[in-house]
């Protein structure tokens, strides 16, 4: 029988990042049900990443104010300043090290910033929870527990701007010794609570 | 009255203070690069090449900007 119609190659392929019904996941992303593509330090072999959160994109935007404020400071602030406060005359080359300077310690908040964001994360997989904080530049933590752990989970949301961008706390509280968690103004708090108690229901009949 | 200009000893402890200031920053890019790179050891992202270029700049610039006070001031 002749074929009427035949799927292009190329479109049978699947990029690395997008299989398995899983989604592949930007690299800012905040919120990734299933993703693919994605490891983390202590995965294991058979362990597979359920859900993977950061904070709300949105917690970016005071940092992101501050640092365009900083970034015109020098051009409209200083020149105001310098004649309002400074009678005396520095040298050019003190005014260039300054400015200079401002804009390199500009850049390093924002990065700074930028990383506290980045690789604070909270990862689901189908046999634990994983919550990676870095809190400043010299503190990293890591906590796990296990699914079948899990005793009581739920989630708060609350104020204009977690009702308006759909984010909020899931507090997720433990068995035993095992720290409780607190993933901290997560996307779609509803749906979290969901794939973790999924999960959870999942790995108690597993019994892992 | 203050003199139009600063006094050669206060532009000295001036130019002390901006090089502590600004070793004292160089030291802070390289604790980001280090940090950077053990914190993109922990989670395997296609941005981590990015961050860790970025960050070396960072500290690359810190550095250069040390020498050039070292120069200029």
């Amino acid at each position: 029988m002749p074929v009427l119609f035949e799927i292009p190659k190329n479109r049978l392929k699947h990029s690395p990042r997008r299989s398995a019904g899983g989604k592949g996941m930007g690299p800012l992303a905040a919120f990734a049900v299933n993703p693919t593509g994605l490891r983390f330090e202590t995965q294991q072999d058979d362990e597979t990443v359920l859900l993977f959160l950061r904070q709300h994109f949105v917690l970016n935007v005071p940092w992101i104010i501050l640092t365009i404020f900083l970034l015109f400071a020098p051009v409209i602030l200083f020149p105001l300043l310098g004649r309002a406060m400074l009678p005396v005359a520095f040298p050019g080359g003190y005014i260039v090290i300054a400015v200079l300077g401002w804009y390199l310690v500009t850049f390093g908040f924002a990065f700074a910033s930028f990383l506290k964001w980045f690789f604070n994360i909270y990862i689901v997989t189908n046999e634990r929870i994983v919550d990676i904080d870095f809190l400043h530049l010299l503190y990293k933590q890591f906590s796990e527990a296990r699914l079948i752990n899990i005793q009581d989970i739920s989630y708060k949301t609350g104020g204009i701007i977690e009702t308006m961008f759909n984010f909020g706390h899931v507090l997720i509280q433990t068995a035993g010794t095992a720290p409780n968690f607190d993933f901290d103004s997560v996307p779609n708090p509803q749906q979290v609570v969901k794939i973790i108690s999924e999960a959870g229901e999942a790995a108690k009949k597993r019994g892992v | 009255m203050i003199s139009p200009e600063f006094p050669t000893v206060a532009l000295f402890g001036l130019k002390i203070l901006i090089l502590v200031g600004i070793g004292v920053y160089a030291i802070f890019a390289l604790v980001m690069v280090q940090q950077t790179r053990l914190m993109a050891n922990v989670l395997e992202d296609p941005l981590e090449a990015v961050l860790k270029i970025i960050s070396v700049s960072h500290l690359v610039a810190a550095v250069l900007l040390f020498l050039l006070a070292l120069i200029l001031l």
